[in-house]
């Protein structure tokens, strides 16, 4: 099942730092709203994949103050989904940049300690990141993906996605 | 090439990034001492980050270059 909403902004209203220009808004903070905006629109499921483009997910890590070795995104493989061989690739590489798989969603409710966690039975992960280039600039997708059979929301078959890789990532 | 599931994991970070485990070492707190002492001689903190594993016993890990580096200029 998929479920798939695309949101716009526009990238020149951002500065460096991925901070709005006209209120210092981080980009961060609009893609927190797109979240809500997904599940106020299919209320029994949160977005868990997000796919951009490098320019897009470069704003994301700035609005982050992300160190400067992490590389928010991972890339799609033959154009699917597959973290197991994007790991592959960073394990053989030198190691100093360091692939960012997902950021903390903004559903995540924080423990006794303040820290985002995962509540695995409400399916709230955090939000996995996917580049697609194909994807132009001011452009997103939010996506719900699951791999059981089900005839409820099926907007789309997805085109770009192993479906038996969809759980591969181990979020602990 | 068969891939078993879940033979890697991502631990977050204090900033909400969840990246490898391949890129951090987790500390006790006897290396906790020693390496915060090194960070330290060098005029600088440690850039350390908390977890818990799933019983809820909490750790600390550094990121396994930052520990390296340490080691290296020993």
């Amino acid at each position: 099942m998929e479920i798939k909403e695309t949101y716009y902004f526009s990238p020149c209203d951002f500065d460096r730092n991925g901070k709005k220009l006209s209120n210092g808004t981080p980009f961060k903070e609009i893609l927190k709203e797109f979240e809500h905006d997904f599940h106020s629109r299919h209320s029994n499921y949160y977005a868990l994949y997000l796919f951009a483009n490098h320019s897009t997910m470069l704003l994301l890590s700035r609005s982050c103050n992300a160190k400067k070795n992490l590389i928010y995104g991972m890339e799609l493989i033959e154009d699917e989904f597959d973290p197991n061989t994007n790991h592959h690739i960073e394990k053989a590489s030198n190691k100093k940049n360091i692939i960012v798989y997902g950021i903390d969603s903004a559903f995540m409710p924080l423990d006794e300690n303040g820290i985002p966690r995962i509540v695995e039975e409400k399916m709230i992960f955090p939000l996995t990141l996917l580049i697609d280039n194909n994807i132009r600039d001011g452009v997103l997708h939010l996506k719900y993906l699951d791999d059981e059979d089900s005839d409820e929301e099926n907007i789309n078959a997805p085109i770009n996605i192993d479906e038996n890789n969809l759980k591969f990532i181990k979020w602990r | 090439m068969e891939i078993e599931k879940y033979e890697w994991s991502c631990i977050r970070t204090n900033n909400g990034e969840w990246i490898s485990e391949i890129h951090t070492q987790i500390l006790d707190d006897d290396e906790l001492y020693v390496f915060e002492n090194l960070a330290s001689q060098e005029g600088r903190e440690l850039d350390k980050h908390y977890g818990h594993y799933d019983i809820g016993e909490k750790y600390i890990w550094c990121y396994e270059n930052d520990i390296n580096e340490l080691i290296n200029r020993q």
